[in-house]
């Protein structure tokens, strides 16, 4: 089995590199949290930084990390189908996928906490430095905390793929050779339980800042919209293919052959659509959520005659470094994932007829499909966060919205997408259909 | 009487191996044929003979090195990415061994999507009707992975008629058929070609398939080595053997 596991690996590295890469980045942000709170341990001012840097990040790394396994997987289905033609037991096959995935998180994990501990002395002045109360700290790399952070990434891609490895090893082998895509998979248990812990705790919490002072409503405002977005993470494949469908149908795709191929494409991958679409979700979702919430408090203080900063260069780093990181990371992994497919896809659409300006305006509609469908329902959450906090203390309901910098988010995942889908496109194009098509390839 | 597709001495070969055992193999070393309106005409011969390619060097979904293709009058060969575009569009309808249908398009989309990319969209009862002519009433909005094979290969059949294909080209049609759904298919294919306007140009190893058309060329090592009329699979058998 360990020679199953290794040998696999090598032959597909091309498709493992991007869980990888998730890993990395989750190792990264782990490792600086670990650090912040080894730096806290000699110097007061820094105490609670590492745990509002992981409470931040977490979300985004939980959603990214699931995303990379569930893609890994299902990129991995043909290889695995090939296995159990070989006469490799359902069980066994679910056990290498999830080791394989254990053994991908703990090597990324180990790189990305080795990389943090690298970086973490030089970029420390510049991100603190311009704080005066915590620029006399001295910066501590925490190896102790280490193997805790690779415990926990590998833990998440564990679980977010132990119902990709189940299927992997329990989907016929000729239906996953024949279907070059798996089934539309809905809500699974854990993604129900999930969404119903962090309902009651987000029910909490708004039931906490309802009628309290202002100061305990601006103690709880942050988090708010990290709960928001982490419920609409958990019913991401209903929130985003209701959104996608709602939406795509108002441009009429009798008109324009790009957007009905892309339009089809989208929802038919609902899978990859969801994997991709859930990075630029989290990343916009908790920018324009906790800028909304900030410009709930600007408006107030500004209306009680309150002096009120925001957020200047440090904390914005605080918050959001990790998340965006986590999310840029996981939305371009999605460039590597998704791009085999299209090399047929493209060829059969050649063979039917389609002109290569149609193609490359297909790829270019299905990345802004994928982006806009992420921005609006992430909208929920800000919009949700935004008018909980505004109520909480008096203020009209909208009052602050800001989307701008989530925006900004959007539009970084959108540029990363379109290359996802028009480099993929672009080089299936220079391809001989007749080769691509040819039976066995 | 008019021809659809006539091919003048088309060469191909492709480079294989790396580095120092790097080199070309000739795989069609200058075929000639033609290809007259309601007629229709089977590629046979031995596996690595150029079957395949040939087929595709004939509709331009291959380039093919030398030679000269042309399809309804349009020259093929050395075309530009546009007019190859307008004639596979305008002109050509291609039936695979593995059906190659859209995955992530329904039954009666993937009949009407040449038509629609051509800019002459189908209505819902024109591909109601063509699906009925391959036997799939009601199947409009099936999935191409919840259909059979067989099936899946009448969808393809019925793209190709959809799309107005004056030169249907079909590579090994029946290859992943059984006899039944085999026998079905071919009797659709015999029945474009008995459309005067229309020609079919088939790549099989299946010497029944073979025996359905009006002519069979016989390939091998990427010649055209013999020309049959209408022949029983005997003497399609002997004709191959006699190219071995």
């Amino acid at each position: 089995m360990i020679k199953l596991v290794f040998c696999d690996l090598r032959d597909h590295a091309a498709t493992w590199v991007g869980a990888f890469c998730v890993a990395v980045a989750c190792g990264y942000v782990g490792g600086w949290a670990a650090s912040l709170e080894e730096t806290a341990a000699t110097f007061s001012g820094m105490r609670y930084i590492g745990s509002v840097v992981l409470a931040f990040s977490s979300v985004a790394a939980v959603a990214v990390l699931v995303s990379a396994s569930n893609l890994t997987v299902s990129a991995q289905r043909r290889s695995y189908a090939l296995w159990r033609l070989a006469n490799v037991s359902p069980r066994r096959v679910s056990c290498v996928v999830l080791a394989q995935l254990v053994v991908v998180a703990v090597l990324g994990a180990i790189v990305g906490t080795l990389l943090e501990a690298a970086t973490f002395v030089p970029l420390f002045p510049m991100v603190f430095g311009a704080k005066e109360a915590l620029a006399q700290a001295t910066p501590h790399v925490s190896f102790s905390m280490m193997p805790t952070v690779w415990l926990a990434v590998a833990g998440v891609f564990f679980c977010g793929g132990f119902k990709g490895a189940r299927s992997a090893g329990n989907t016929p082998p000729l239906m996953a050779l024949r279907e070059s895509e798996p089934k539309r998979r809905g809500m699974t248990c854990l993604r129900i339980a999930l969404f119903a812990v962090l309902t009651a705790c987000t029910g909490w919490t708004v039931f906490l800042m309802v009628g309290a002072a202002p100061d305990v409503v601006m103690n709880w405002s942050l988090y708010l919209p990290i709960l928001a977005v982490a419920v609409l993470a958990c019913i991401s494949p209903l929130a985003l293919s209701a959104a996608m469908d709602a939406w795509t149908s108002l441009v009429p795709g009798t008109r324009w052959n790009a957007w009905f191929v892309a339009r089809r494409t989208a929802r038919y991958g609902l899978g990859s659509s969801t994997s991709v679409q859930t990075p630029v979700m989290v990343g916009f979702g908790l920018v324009a959520g906790i800028f909304s919430v900030m410009g709930v408090w600007a408006d107030y203080n500004a209306l009680h005659g309150l002096r009120f900063t925001g957020l200047d260069w440090t904390e914005a780093l605080i918050l959001f470094g990790g998340p965006v990181l986590l999310c840029a990371v996981g939305a371009a992994v999605s460039v590597v994932m998704t791009s085999k497919s299209r090399t047929r896809d493209t060829a059969l659409l050649i063979a039917a007829g389609a002109r290569p300006e149609t193609l490359v305006a297909a790829a270019a509609c299905e990345a802004l499909i994928h982006a806009v469908t992420a921005t609006l329902v992430a909208a929920l959450a800000a919009l949700a966060s935004n008018a909980v906090v505004a109520s909480a203390v008096g203020m009209p309901l909208l009052t602050g919205l800001a989307f701008g910098e989530g925006l900004l988010v959007s539009l970084v995942g959108f540029v990363l997408l379109l290359a996802a889908t028009l480099i993929p496109t672009c080089s299936a194009l220079r391809r001989e259909p007749a080769r691509v098509l040819a039976v066995g390839e | 009487m008019s021809c659809t597709v006539v091919a003048r001495e088309v060469c191909k070969s492709f480079v294989i191996g790396r580095g120092s055992k790097r080199r070309a193999t000739d795989v069609l070393r200058g075929v000639s044929l033609h290809v007259a309106a309601g007629e229709m005409v089977a590629i046979v011969g031995p596996s690595g003979s150029g079957k395949s390619t040939l087929l595709y060097c004939l509709s331009g979904l291959e380039a093919a090195d030398a030679g000269s293709v042309e399809v309804m009058g349009r020259q093929v060969v050395g075309a530009g990415r546009n007019d190859l575009f307008k004639t596979r569009r305008d002109h050509v309808g291609f039936i695979f061994q593995s059906y190659n249908l859209i995955p992530s398009l329904t039954a009666g989309e993937n009949v009407s999507l040449p038509a629609r990319l051509a800019g002459r969209p189908l209505t819902a009862a024109q591909v109601r009707e063509v699906l009925a002519g391959v036997g799939l009433e009601g199947r409009e909005k099936s999935r191409p992975a919840d259909m059979s094979g067989g099936e899946q290969q009448r969808v393809a059949i019925a793209r190709a008629l959809a799309g107005g294909a004056d030169v249907v080209f079909a590579d090994e049609p029946t290859g992943a058929l059984d006899s039944k759904n085999g026998r079905e298919a071919l009797g659709l294919l015999r029945g474009i070609a008995d459309d005067p306007a229309r020609s079919v140009v088939m790549v099989t190893h299946d010497l029944e398939a073979a025996s359905m058309a009006d002519r069979i060329l016989v390939l091998k090592d990427g010649r055209v080595v013999r020309e049959l009329g209408r022949s029983n699979p005997t003497d399609i058998l002997k004709a191959l053997e006699a190219a071995r």
